[in-house]
């Protein structure tokens, strides 16, 4: 048989084997329902929520000019939360429908205050809210990835006003090992909790089962001696010891999350944040003597009320 | 390691949403004309997601060109040959290493909880798709376009936006690295 011969047939019953096993019907009620889970879940599904915030930010200063009726519950007169990066600062790339209720380029609020995130990178739908203490300041942090780095998708950065001391709360950054599994548990919060316990390099306690802002967690406090030589790339500087390589074993330096030498670190793996992807709060700096840190995540909910509380 | 912040490797979430197909979209039509198209062209955007992706996970390739469509559809559908459009986006997908990732991730938890059986075939057709798998890309998309569609040269040209030589040199290229790595093939026509 000639390859042209070889390669016709294969695809004839390639082509027969897939149509015999396709539920067209299925496949485009799925794809509907995936479209509108994807536009909804990120802008329709929290509608209520966030036109209420959005309006109350926008329709409490803005002019006259917005006069179409609006197509969600009006807003409680209460500011009840301040949006929080991307709805504030700069222009979305994504997220563009709030563009109508909100003027998103607005200057980012970085006061102190009580903050709602809508979204906070693009491939989990939280939202939550957080209190932002005085002194500190709360910026979106980018994703990373392309090529042969796994994506992370963005997260957000509290940060205090002194001695390195920060709260990060971040989509799960996407590691090799999780996508390599065939249990059917890819990417679990306790078991993404547990490799953080064994990490090789730094001290760490065993993963417990706790709870944070509403949710299940799991923890883990991880700690490395401030002589220690490291090479990684996190979010927060090029000295860190790697906690979720981006790159598998071609790229071992690069990480979305990292233990920085002398600031112990107190990482929570969520569960059921939605979106499919488990949400990392990480510390920068030990919530257990510091105030101000302990505040910060004591005031984390991950399951706000659908409608702001005056 | 030494990392550099400018690597190129490292790009922006802009850039992250943009290759991983999850920005938010424009609102979709919802009209039959789509529901039309999609019906007609499912089956076989579901077999070049397989052959060029291979496991579990083709279809939600597949699945994901159709949302690209199904998002832009207004656009997608002034164009000659939507078809065509959405065998690039299906093609490029299913060969990007990065896209494919982000959409086996969302198709493994979705699979964790829905269990969903791979398209079974035959040995030697597995076989034979697991070599054009490990071709070039390029070469592997060629390949699959022109022997699951039947596609001539000048079409495969429009579908991947190359010439016509680049096309003939993949495929001749493509040829011979099969007529090579398969056995049981007799060797390359012409």
């Amino acid at each position: 048989m000639s390859l042209d011969e070889m390669a016709r047939a294969s695809a004839r019953r390639t082509t027969q084997a897939v149509a015999a096993a396709s539920d067209t019907d299925r496949a485009f009620r799925e794809l509907v329902t995936v479209h509108r889970r994807r536009v909804g879940a990120k802008v329709v599904g929290t509608s209520a929520l966030v036109l209420a915030v959005v309006l109350v930010v926008v329709v409490g200063t803005a002019p006259s000019r917005r006069q179409t009726e609006p197509i969600a519950p009006q807003p409680t007169p209460t500011k009840a939360y301040l949006a929080a990066p991307p709805f504030c600062g700069r222009q979305p790339t994504f997220g563009d429908e709030f563009s109508q209720y909100v003027d998103v380029g607005h200057a980012c609020p970085t006061g102190p205050g009580r903050y709602l995130s809508v979204l906070m990178g693009i491939g989990s739908d939280p939202p939550f809210t957080f209190t932002l203490p005085p002194g500190w300041t709360v910026r979106g942090l980018e994703g990373a990835g392309g090529g042969p780095i796994m994506p992370a998708l963005g997260g957000l950065m509290l940060k205090a006003p002194s001695g390195g001391r920060a709260l990060v709360v971040a989509e799960y950054p996407s590691e090799r090992p999780a996508l390599s599994t065939d249990t059917g548990i890819v990417g679990a919060p306790q078991n993404i909790a547990a490799r953080l316990a064994t990490h090789q390099y730094l001290t760490r306690t065993t993963a417990v089962r706790t709870s944070l802002g509403g949710r299940e967690a799991w923890r883990v406090d991880l700690t490395m001696p401030e002589e220690t030589n490291t090479d990684g790339f996190c979010v927060t500087g090029d000295r860190c010891a790697v906690t979720f390589a981006l790159g598998g074993d071609d790229f071992p330096g690069r990480s979305y999350l990292g233990v920085v030498p002398g600031t112990p670190s107190r990482a929570f793996v969520l569960n059921g944040t939605g979106g499919g992807i488990p949400t990392v709060v990480w510390t920068y700096g030990d919530p257990d003597t510091d105030p101000a840190l302990a505040s910060v995540l004591a005031g984390l909910d991950f399951n706000p009320p659908v409608v702001p509380k005056g | 390691m030494d990392v550099d912040r400018r690597d190129p490797g490292l790009r922006t979430a802009d850039t992250v949403a943009e290759a991983l197909d999850l920005a938010v979209p424009t609102p979709a039509h919802t009209g039959p004309s789509f529901e039309e198209f999609y019906r007609r062209e499912y089956a076989r955007t579901c077999a070049l997601a397989r052959v060029l992706a291979g496991g579990p996970s083709s279809d939600d390739i597949a699945q994901e060109a159709f949302l690209v469509a199904y998002r832009r559809w207004r656009e997608v559908a002034q164009l000659t040959d939507p078809a065509m459009w959405v065998r690039r986006v299906c093609a490029n997908l299913a060969t990007s290493q990065l896209r494919r990732r982000g959409i086996e991730a969302r198709a493994l938890v979705r699979l964790s909880a829905r269990p969903r059986p791979a398209v079974a075939l035959t040995a030697e057709d597995e076989v034979f798709w697991d070599t054009v798998r490990a071709l070039p890309r390029r070469q592997a998309q060629v390949v699959a376009l022109f022997y699951l569609y039947d596609l001539a040269v000048a079409d495969i040209a429009s579908t991947l936006e190359m010439s016509d030589g680049s096309v003939k040199t993949h495929l001749s290229r493509a040829r011979a690295a099969l007529a090579r790595l398969l056995p049981a093939a007799g060797g390359a026509d012409s």
